[in-house]
């Protein structure tokens, strides 16, 4: 009877609770005046880029703890990357690293990385990359006091998940964090999910935050890590408040571009802009930044191609604060073998969604590494002509030469599986699951494959040497142990 | 990619979509400027004591080329 009763005042007192609005996901605060020198934006924490180092710009894939290993992998080996600048001074790659857009699995790295430089190498294995993820947000769904939670219409799985993150990786950090250190003590972070109501590329800056009239800096970054990872059908939906107050005026570029003749990316982009002031737009919902763009590629090619971008990197250039800007950019992409069409029976349900899931989202990746070497190859080549022009104008000596305004050398890199020389290890890893749990071993395996990658990848050991004619790539050997370990023996 | 230069008789500061793109010369040549194609409000804020006649316009910068960028001119005014 006793135990009855404290049941029954158990229920009565959550109900209570309830009522007051804890189960409740945290809402973003509203913002009610943009001041473009405060917030999360890149002038903000960065300093304005100095022309004599290079530009590092690094955009990290989905594909979960895979592509969280492989990113990491990556920083690894930035970190004892060091090249001697043209005074002799030695400098590493890693300190020259200027922003980092990243999705889904790539972005638990670049998210710790940022709000902890300083121990991300010691600890961010053991906080992520070794962790079963997986396995504890499933003991969190089988907790009964998260189903009660779970059946109030604010609260939802990926709520949950957040907290989860909130609490074990990212130590209850909020953007303000981002904002409040020493200016350039990291690179500018780039979060992006996919606002699935206009199915359009979202971004965890205070640009994207001020088309809500919300304050970024009081959101917690694991949110914004939880909204970018946020797998569709696994997850809900994660809800972001549209404030209805006037903050301000949207920026310049969104007036003009509604302008321009036709209908392009560029005016897209700022119907998608123009959409968060929308009378009757309350909310944006938002999963995982893959399904607009899973290499985080998007926004960087944006910020290079246009002087739109809120971070727009052609600005820079324009200042002429931009000597060399190196991307490179970390895909995770896996692309699995079939023998279906070996028999006439089709394949199943299982794999059918797989092929649905991953089929448009692999080729969109694909155009986005090609117009981005595509845009670096064309302007190289209008720089070429230039000077072309200028040595044919060398015989008439009347005729002044022109300037050539294109100042910039563009070096692209990109790291994926695919480019992996030895089949046996190529194909072990493009068969790799998408989850948030890998053994040990296999994350060790996608750490040094990414480090070997970079020190064969042609167009990095190129860029390198603009920068440093002396530098030389080092030899990265992976062990063949731990190639049999994670891809089994070969026979 | 499209090119563009902001000539006025002096010196000045030149924006693009409200964003600075520095001093319209440097050594006494025009500067060429990168944009992404399509309309942008061009403006001028006029440096040694000078003011522009018309400080902002709507330009649709297509089809340029380095060799010969687009000309958005401005007068300065005293």
């Amino acid at each position: 009877m006793r135990i009855l009763k404290r049941a029954i005042t158990m229920i009565i007192l959550l109900t209570a609770f309830c009522a007051a609005g804890c189960f409740h996901y945290p809402e973003n605060p509203p913002l009610t005046a943009i001041n473009t020198n405060e917030g999360y934006r890149y002038s903000v924490v960065r300093d304005d880029p100095d022309g004599d180092k290079p530009f590092v710009l690094l955009s990290f894939s989905g594909g979960g703890t895979r592509a969280a290993a492989f990113a990491f992998g990556l920083m690894e080996e930035l970190r004892n990357l060091e090249y001697s600048k043209p005074d002799g001074v030695k400098r590493k790659l890693l300190d020259d690293v200027e922003i980092i857009s990243s999705v889904s699995g790539g972005s638990f790295t670049s998210a710790y990385y940022a709000l902890f430089p300083g121990e991300f190498f010691t600890k961010f294995p053991d906080r992520f990359l070794y962790r079963n993820v997986e396995g504890a947000l499933l003991l969190r769904v089988c907790n009964p006091y998260n189903w009660f939670r779970l059946a109030y219409p604010d609260f939802s799985r990926i709520d949950m998940a957040e907290e989860y993150y909130n609490e074990t990786i990212f130590e209850r950090k909020t953007f303000a964090e981002l904002v409040n250190r020493q200016r350039g003590s990291a690179p500018f972070l780039v979060l992006n999910a996919t606002d699935i109501g206009i199915t359009h590329r979202f971004e965890f800056t205070q640009d994207q935050f001020d088309l809500l009239c919300s304050d970024l800096s009081g959101v917690r970054v694991s949110r914004a890590v939880a909204a970018s990872s946020n797998f569709p059908v696994a997850f809900p939906p994660m809800t972001m408040n549209i404030n209805k107050q006037n903050c301000g005026p949207l920026p310049v570029w969104i007036d003009a571009a509604m302008k321009d003749q036709g209908l392009n990316r560029r005016k897209t982009d700022a119907l998608a802009a123009l959409s968060y002031r929308a009378e009757g737009r309350l909310y944006a919902h938002l999963l995982d930044g893959g399904i607009s763009d899973n290499l985080g590629l998007r926004g960087p090619f944006q910020a290079v191609t246009t002087n739109d971008s809120a971070w727009s990197i052609l600005n820079q250039i324009n200042r002429k604060r931009l000597k060399q800007l190196m991307v490179i950019a970390v895909n995770a992409k896996t692309t699995k073998h079939s023998d279906w069409d070996k028999t006439s029976k089709p394949p199943g349900i299982t794999k059918v969604l797989g092929v649905v899931m991953n089929g448009p989202m692999d080729d969109v990746s694909f155009d986005s590494v090609e117009m981005t070497e595509n845009h670096f190859g064309y302007m190289k080549q209008l720089s070429d002509t230039v000077n072309a022009c200028n040595n044919l104008l060398k015989e008439c000596p009347a005729v002044k030469p022109r300037t050539n305004p294109i100042t910039t050398d563009f070096t692209f890199t990109e790291l994926s599986f695919d480019r992996i020389p030895d089949p046996r290890l190529r194909r072990c890893l493009q068969e790799l699951p998408t989850s948030f749990y890998l053994p040990r071993e296999t994350v060790d395996l996608l750490r040094v494959t990414a480090a070997q990658l970079l020190m064969t990848s042609d167009s990095f050991v190129k860029g390198m040497q603009e920068l440093d004619p002396a530098w030389r790539p080092r030899t990265v050997v992976i062990d063949g142990k731990l190639v049999d370990t994670v891809c089994g023996v070969q026979r | 990619m499209e090119f563009f230069t902001v000539p006025c008789p002096g010196r000045g500061e030149g924006f693009i979509d409200g964003i600075s793109l520095g001093e319209n010369k440097s050594n006494g040549e025009l500067n060429v400027f990168q944009c992404n194609p399509g309309n942008h409000y061009i403006s001028m804020n006029c440096l040694a004591g000078k003011s522009c006649k018309v400080s902002k316009q709507l330009i649709n910068i297509i089809d340029t080329n380095p060799i010969s960028p687009m000309e958005v001119p401005f007068e300065c005014a005293s």
